[in-house]
């Protein structure tokens, strides 16, 4: 199993369906082998029926490890709450500036030009 | 008057009712994958037994229609396992914490943007306003105006 290729449970989901459909494969693989008129090869039927556990095995462990981080009930773990404040604190700063501007500009509009 | 019974449902946050059904969904979801396995993996087994030659000739008929049961018992598991899947993929879509994950620190690189923006913008404003008022307290105090007001 490549950890590399597998990083998102879609994909490792995805990865566990096609190895389903190469179980079915190979034990089709098998009976045929078993079915040849020149008898069937040993080490030919071991080896798929060695990859046919392993297979198995994989499908298995990936899928458990699935379900239970998928329905596993915990508390949402991220929160932009701090981020969202902090934007509305500015917000509110500028506000306060623009005021304090205005008040500026109210203040020095009253005293006539030097010129 | 007809009390129909029927409790009101979980809460905003996290709950005990809410817990227990997702644990009993993971339980049932976890056997039916045990489930699934062992049934592909004991009728390959079936299957494999069945296949040895056997020196009755009458048997033959019926060891192929075990065969074929065992066969087909074979394909219903894996189609069961890919069913399995396909929920499986669903949720993940739906309420994958990951994605959920992903879109939440998205936002937060916005916002700490915009914050950031703004206190730039503020010290910018802060610096303006400082070095105008100077100008303003030298004009001022060089003027005839603070004359006249003493």
């Amino acid at each position: 199993m490549d950890p590399q290729t597998q990083n998102t449970s879609l994909q490792r989901l995805q990865n566990v369906e096609n190895r389903v459909v190469k179980v079915l494969e190979l034990a089709g693989g098998v009976m045929e082998e078993l079915a040849s008129p020149s008898g069937p090869k040993k080490e030919f039927v071991n080896s798929h029926c060695r990859e046919f556990m392993q297979s198995m095995k994989d499908i298995q462990v990936t899928l458990r490890e699935e379900i239970k981080s998928a329905c596993e009930y915990r508390p949402f773990e991220k929160c932009d709450y701090n981020a969202r404040i902090a934007n509305e604190i500015c917000f509110q700063k500028l506000e306060y500036v623009l005021t304090q501007l205005e008040d500026l500009k109210q203040t020095a509009d009253r005293y006539p030009s030097s010129d | 008057m007809m009390n129909k019974g029927g409790g009101s449902g979980g809460g905003s946050g996290p709950t005990a009712a809410a817990a227990a059904a997702a644990l009993q969904k993971q339980k049932a979801l976890l056997q039916r994958v045990d489930t699934d396995i062992t049934s592909v993996v004991d009728n390959f087994n079936q299957i494999v037994n069945v296949a040895r030659v056997s020196d009755p000739p009458m048997k033959n008929s019926q060891e192929a229609y075990m065969m074929e049961m065992r066969a087909s018992r074979l394909v219903q598991a894996a189609d069961s396992l890919l069913k399995l899947v396909s929920e499986l993929k669903q949720t993940a879509i739906f309420s994958g914490f990951a994605s959920l994950n992903d879109h939440v620190e998205q936002r937060i690189a916005e916002f700490d943007q915009e914050a950031e923006k703004t206190n730039r913008l503020l010290a910018r404003i802060a610096d303006d306003a400082s070095a105008s008022l100077k100008e303003l307290e030298s004009h001022y105090y060089s003027s005839a105006q603070r004359s006249t007001l003493d």
